[in-house]
This record gives C-alpha cells, sequence and structure tokens, in this order.
C-alpha cells in the first residue's frame, strides 16, 4: 500500500467525486428558500477556495465569506510598528521574521523598506533557523517576530527551548502570537453585526487543539461547522455537511478531516505550547481587544521576551492606511473588491493592507484568482 | 502561514526527520509527535512535523465516496 498512499491522498482531488457533492449541494440549496453565509476561519482554506474555484461553482443562495483566519492579516499594525521602532532605535538589532510579514506596511515603513536602507532583516520558514541566525550575528541582538496560531507556536516553543539549552542569549521574541478559540468567540459575540449560518473550520490548527474544542460553538450559538481537510473534495464535503445541517436542523461539528484530525488534538504539541506561553489580552486587527486570545512568555522563559529586554513604548502612535477596509475583510463584512482600494491602488505588487500582502489573505486571493 | 503539505519520512535521526514528496526531500523537527518512524506520513508545517497522516482514515473515507460514486 506504502507506494500508492500519496495516490490515496490525491483521491481527496477526484473530479467524480467534487461533482457529485456539487450536484448534492444544488439540491440541498434548491431547498432552503434563503440566503446562506458560510464562514471558513482559515488562510489557507481561503486561498484554496479561490485557487479552485470553488464558490464560483456554488449555487447563487450559498455564500462562502472569509474570517479571520489569516495570522498575519489579523496582526494589528501596532505590531509591525513595533518591530520598525526597534530597528531604527537600537543599531545593532537583527530582525527575523517569516516572509508573509516581510512585507506588511506600517504606520511609516515596512520591514523590506528598512530592509532596502541596509537594516538587517533575516526571512526564516521555520523558526528553529532562528538559531543559526543568532550563531552568524553573535554580536547583534536577533529580534523574531513571533507571529502565528496554535499551528505555529508549537514550533516556536521548541525553538525557546533550544535556546535555552544552547544558552544563546543573544536572543529574544516579539510574541504576537495568538490562541484561535478566544477570537472565533469574540467573532460569535458580534454575530449580531452579521450573520453566519455555518463555520469551514480550520484543519491544521485543528490538527493541535482537536476538534473536541468546537463543541461549545454549537451549545453556546447553535451554529454548526465542520473541520476541513484543504483538497477541492474536503471543501464541498464540507459546505454539503454544512447545508444538510441546516436543512434538517440538526447542527453539531463534524470532523470531516478526520485523517489528520483527532478530537483530543496533538496532545504532546499542546504541552509544549504551556510550558512556554500562557494566554493574555490581545490586540487583532478587525476585533480590537480580546481577552485571553494573546500569547505571553511564561516566568520561565521571560528572558526571551524583546519587550522586557528592550525599551518599547507601549503606545507608538499609529497612522492608519486611509481608505484600507481590511478590518472588515478580516471579519467577513464586506468581500474584497468592495474596498475601493482594491486592484487600483492596493495590489500585491504595491499592498496598503495586511489582507493584500499575506499569500493567504482574502484581498490576494481574490486578487489573484477571482478578478 | 498556517499552509502544510503531506510528507513521507524517509529517515529518522534523533528529533529530525528526512521528508520526501513527490521528489522534493526536505529535512523537518519531530520533536511535536511520538514515535515517528520512517515510512509514516505527516503533515509538516514551518519546518515542523505537526501530526500524522491516517492513511486507514484515508482510505476508508475516499472508500465511502467511491462506493457511492458507483452506486449513482
Amino acid at each position: 500500500m506504502k507506494s500508492n498512499t500519496f495516490q490515496i491522498l490525491s483521491e481527496f482531488k477526484n473530479v467524480a467525486i467534487f461533482h457529485r457533492e456539487l450536484d448534492k449541494i444544488r439540491l440541498l440549496s434548491s431547498k432552503i428558500n434563503k440566503v446562506v453565509k458560510f464562514m471558513e476561519v482559515c488562510g489557507t482554506h481561503t486561498m484554496q477556495i479561490s485557487y479552485f474555484g470553488i464558490r464560483k461553482v456554488l449555487p447563487q443562495n450559498v455564500e462562502l465569506i472569509s474570517g479571520p483566519g489569516c495570522p498575519v492579516c489579523v496582526t494589528p499594525i501596532e505590531y509591525v510598528d513595533k518591530a520598525i521602532y526597534l530597528l531604527k532605535k537600537y543599531n545593532n538589532i537583527v530582525i527575523a521574521t517569516f516572509g508573509d510579514m516581510f512585507r506588511v506596511p506600517g504606520s511609516e515603513s515596512s520591514l523590506e523598506v528598512e530592509k532596502s536602507k541596509g537594516k538587517i532583516v533575516e526571512v526564516v520558514y521555520s523558526p528553529v533557523e532562528v538559531i543559526d541566525i543568532a550563531k552568524r550575528y553573535r554580536n547583534n541582538e536577533v529580534v523574531f517576530l513571533s507571529i502565528g496560531f496554535e499551528t505555529t507556536m508549537p514550533g516556536i516553543s521548541v525553538l525557546l527551548q533550544e535556546l535555552k539549552r544552547l544558552k544563546i542569549e543573544n536572543v529574544s521574541l516579539l510574541v504576537g502570537n495568538k490562541f484561535f478559540l478566544p477570537a472565533m468567540r469574540s467573532l460569535l459575540n458580534s454575530l449580531d453585526k452579521f450573520f453566519v449560518n455555518g463555520f469551514i473550520l480550520p484543519g491544521h490548527l485543528s490538527s493541535i487543539i482537536g476538534s473536541n474544542v468546537y463543541k461549545d460553538i454549537v451549545k453556546n450559538y447553535k451554529i454548526g461547522g465542520v473541520v476541513c481537510g484543504f483538497e477541492p473534495v474536503d471543501i464541498v464535503i464540507g459546505i454539503r455537511t454544512l447545508l444538510e445541517m441546516i436543512g434538517n436542523g440538526n447542527v453539531s461539528i463534524v470532523n470531516e478531516y478526520s485523517r489528520v484530525v483527532k478530537p483530543e488534538g496533538n496532545i504532546k504539541a499542546k504541552k509544549i505550547i504551556s510550558r512556554t506561553f500562557v494566554p493574555t489580552e490581545s490586540l487583532w486587527r478587525g476585533l480590537g481587544w480580546v481577552a485571553d486570545s494573546g500569547a505571553k512568555l511564561t516566568n520561565e522563559y521571560s528572558f526571551f521576551d524583546a519587550e522586557k529586554r528592550f525599551s518599547i513604548p507601549k503606545n507608538i502612535p499609529t497612522k492608519k492606511q486611509i481608505g484600507c477596509k481590511c478590518a472588515e475583510v478580516i471579519l467577513g463584512k464586506i468581500k474584497p473588491y468592495q474596498c475601493s482600494l482594491f486592484g487600483k491602488v492596493c495590489s500585491p505588487e504595491k499592498p496598503v493592507g495586511a489582507c493584500m500582502v499575506s499569500s493567504e489573505g482574502s484581498c490576494a486571493a481574490y486578487y489573484k484568482y477571482e478578478r | 502561514m498556517c499552509i502544510a503539505v503531506p510528507m513521507r519520512i524517509v529517515k529518522v535521526k534523533d528529533n529530525v526527520g528526512i521528508c520526501e514528496y513527490e521528489g522534493t526531500v526536505r529535512e523537518a523537527r519531530l520533536d511535536l509527535l511520538e514515535d515517528v518512524k520512517v515510512g509514516d506520513y505527516v503533515i509538516i508545517h514551518t519546518g515542523f512535523a505537526i501530526q500524522k497522516i491516517d492513511i486507514e482514515d484515508a482510505l476508508e473515507t475516499i472508500k465511502i465516496y467511491k462506493e457511492i460514486e458507483s452506486l449513482k
């Protein structure tokens, strides 16, 4: 079986199954005499839905909207400004960052602009690459821009443990990591302002936090959700399942991505996260301040906190981009093309807001595949 | 950023695995998983294997959908 295992996985791209599911979606939606909106809350889903053209083949009364699932997009401008402040104020700073953050505009500048002016900015794919950067720049202070949800956090926790074990002291983290569920609850608490009939729940994030954690969404908000994989078949099965829930009035959480997501998640990864990070209040682009949705370092690892190591003003005055509607896009309140800047002054080549920069942002997805 | 890819483990040395997918070979840290063996399929995100892929489960799911397809 081993030799054809990737073939088994590629069956989740099977065109015949995709179309059969689509037929079911058409039938189910024809029986529902209203517009239904399903929200995906993972940047990779946003990208895949656009890439595979799924929105275009759905019936008119089934809408897919994107929620706050792209970690770069939900990182507020204040965070970018802090990184720029460090680069400008201290001569010996090296910023290490995931590639997606590199071009995100701050109030006055971006990491890309600062690098072009001679500042040192290193892009990493994996958090553990920071160890090599620290060795290469042993006379500098390396600040890692630590962002991402629970999918990314355990890898960053491993980096912290390694830094401690190897006694590498010239590294600190500007912690902007976020816990997903408190933000999801915050979103659900503002559902009076817009409406969603079901959630396409994130596959890879759920591989860490598990599918059990979503049960209170059903209980408290009476909205169903399907944990979905990322292939086209996964996504249409998710949509079909949500329509069935609406049709029979029986909302629940279904785990479609059971080949990767377990009810309890990845227990080892969750333990590793809790050794280095604890929840704290956090600022989200779009959602504002949300209790317990952000991460801060535990006492054991607070030595690596860039905000303690350097003097960073609490409130750097921000200058928001006039006309940028990223905040509304993140909450699914408007479609990217409903922002007056979209495709005119804001494009992936010259982005104004984070949703256009990030490879998983809604605006970037619409710009590339749905214009 | 949560993008992640399925890969097959072809070699394990301590907490690092050599992984392969359609000719692409790369290293991934295995710190987040228990008992990873050569031949396991895993999901890789930012250089870490974050979860094993349950191939039996995938096969079962596909079998169900294919059977329904053949009954059509």
